[in-house]
């Protein structure tokens, strides 16, 4: 991990889906509309929900997702919101396969674009297991959550946290967030809350789901690529939140496929030398008869 | 559910230059086969073919470059941009991206082309100077075995690129590499096939032909592993059923009935084809059935990912 790396620490049993950290990203990095007309004669609604974006992309770098959980005669319900950004993993996916070095890893662990340099090849967008980096058909780059670098190097938080009405998201150092998200489980936990976790690092947490479709299912914190600067404290599965249960780093395939397309060429190289070899020894038999 | 977003490739281009670098590569390893365990008659076509790699690589080039969102800024795949300080040296080399080692094999083997082009030119007497040093280079047994790993790595680097990624199909695998090559060297002897059988080369055709069977052999049981593999996963459904871009059709009817089947069943049977009014015979009908077929595998394969990705995590 980068030393002193900065990031986010997101509490989503604090999260009221108040949207403030979405319009704050919006507003800070000055990101338009994703389709202004839609907006205007109102096709935009997602019908999913309160969720005004449905997903993140290159100009909604920031996301507050609501799921609704019912259970069969509709007498119980819960409602888990999660305001979903780049995770800046540690191992990251995106910026190992950059091969222009657009990608990079700041100062402060994060993970940012040099907008100069991206060639628009859309390789990262294939290679990220979250789907948080986006193509931006209008400048012809890819764009995501840069975890506000310029207000870091100026020394401010995030714009999203400083925002944020309830504390669901802080910002700070990756180890003091550590460290305050392990004392909130064990808070939520002696409140009977069991199913709180940590999506990022392993803390040591373990508890049972006590609400909704997975009720009864163990959970426990997840280190996930080499660690998550950006986490999450959940109350379900990862993928009732949309997050996958086990991203991998693409690159996991990069020798075994290398080897197998080495092997199938060497065999094809034989197969290909064996062709003309046994024409030559047809002929040969043929001049001989 | 799916966690990737679409890219937003232009996929008829990627298709398209998937198709014509595969083809280039599989066209030059034929050319290298020939020229390492041919004979005079087997070199005549060689030498013929070798009009082809070279301008489609120009066009794959031309399609890869136009694909990207700054196209202007491509060299920044081979020179470290200054902006990219992070970035140690002169060249642009991140060891864990596919892409960028795709990008110097595609240089090394663009600029590989140049000799079987020249000694096309050489062959039918068009080259003004140089033809003793083009003929010693192109007939190098050596020099044109290392060229053909240059171009069989071309054939595999797009298979590699699909893999290391988190796409649905492509990611679920370790034989896009392999799967490629194999296509690619299909194509290769698809072409030889129909080069032969215009030129009326009839030792060549004999060696093309075991060659179309043994590749579409090895092709045949890459295709087997793959679908056993995706299925063993649960993940094999956009290929065995996706009607988007009709990736199932195209990859049951394309890829494996025209590249796999066809050759092995016609060839192997010793069917007689023949299209009368064209003078085309069987290694010529089987050879652009091939070539079809090993452009609908590109299109199946490239869009298979996307099929499965139905939407945005």
């Amino acid at each position: 991990m980068t030393a002193n790396a900065k990031g986010m620490f997101v509490d989503t049993t604090l999260c009221t889906g108040c949207k403030a950290c979405q319009v704050a990203c919006k507003q800070w990095n000055e990101l338009p509309m994703d389709d202004e007309a839609a907006v205007r004669e109102h096709r935009a609604f997602t019908a999913n929900s309160y969720d005004n974006t449905g997903h993140l992309s290159a100009t909604n770098w920031r996301h507050v997702k609501f799921v609704e959980q019912f259970s069969e005669d509709r007498s119980d319900a819960r409602w888990l919101m999660m305001s979903d950004s780049c995770k800046h993993c540690e191992q990251a996916g995106c910026l190992e396969v950059c091969p222009t070095g657009a990608l990079y890893r700041t100062q402060f662990g994060s993970v940012d674009i040099h907008q100069d340099v991206c060639i628009g090849c859309r390789y990262c967008v294939g290679a990220c297991p979250f789907g948080v980096i986006d193509y931006n058909k209008r400048t012809g780059r890819v764009n995501k959550c840069i975890l506000c670098q310029d207000r870091l190097e100026e020394g401010m938080g995030t714009a999203c946290s400083k925002s944020c009405p309830t504390s669901s998201l802080t910002y700070g150092r990756v180890d003091d967030l550590k460290t305050m998200a392990a004392a909130r489980v064990r808070e939520l936990h002696a409140q009977g809350k069991t199913d709180a976790y940590i999506y990022g690092w392993d803390l040591g947490n373990r508890g049972a789901i006590t609400q909704g479709p997975n009720k009864g299912q163990a959970v426990a914190d997840m280190e996930v690529v080499g660690g998550l600067n950006v986490f999450y404290l959940l109350l379900d599965k990862p993928d009732v939140y949309g997050l996958p249960a086990a991203p991998q780093l693409p690159q996991r395939n990069m020798a075994p496929s290398a080897g197998v397309a080495l092997i199938s060429a060497a065999v094809l190289g034989v197969t290909g030398l064996a062709a003309f070899r046994r024409r030559r020894m047809e002929q040969a038999a043929a001049q001989a008869s | 559910m799916p966690f990737v977003i679409e890219p937003h490739w232009a996929n008829w281009m990627l298709t398209l230059e998937m198709f014509v670098a595969g083809l280039a590569a599989g066209v030059f390893f034929f050319i290298a086969l020939a020229n390492i365990g041919g004979n005079a008659e087997d070199r005549e076509v060689a030498a013929r073919l070798g009009f082809l790699p070279g301008p489609l690589m120009v066009v794959a080039a031309i399609l890869l470059t136009v694909d990207l969102g700054q196209p202007f800024r491509f060299m920044n795949l081979i020179f470290t941009s200054p902006a990219a300080a992070e970035r140690p040296g002169p060249l642009m080399l991140n060891p864990s991206s596919p892409m960028n080692w795709g990008t110097y094999i595609i240089f090394i083997f663009g600029a590989l082309t140049v000799i079987p082009f020249l000694d096309a030119l050489r062959h039918t007497g068009r080259l003004p100077f140089g033809a003793v040093a083009v003929e010693a280079l192109a007939h190098n047994r050596v020099g044109m075995a290392v060229a053909s790993a240059f171009a069989l790595a071309t054939g595999a680097y797009s298979g590699v690129l699909v893999n290391v990624s988190n796409q649905n199909v492509w990611a679920d695998t370790y034989l896009m590499g392999g799967l490629y090559v194999a296509f690619s060297a299909l194509g290769g002897f698809a072409a030889a096939g129909i080069a032969a059988d215009r030129m009326r080369a009839r030792q060549t055709a004999g060696a093309v032909r075991s060659g179309l069977l043994g590749t579409a052999a090895i092709a045949g049981v890459l295709v087997a592993l793959l679908v056993g593999n995706l299925v063993a996963l649960g993940t094999a459904g956009p290929l065995i059923a996706a009607m988007t871009a009709l990736v199932a059709p195209t990859f049951w009817v394309g890829a494996v009935g025209l590249a796999i089947l066809f050759p092995i069943v016609v060839i192997g049977s010793g069917a007689r084809l023949r299209v009368a009014q064209l003078q085309v015979s069987q290694l010529a009908v089987v050879g652009a059935v091939v070539l079809l077929g090993v452009l609908a595998f590109r299109w199946s394969l490239l869009h298979s990912a996307l099929a499965a990705l139905g939407g945005h995590g």
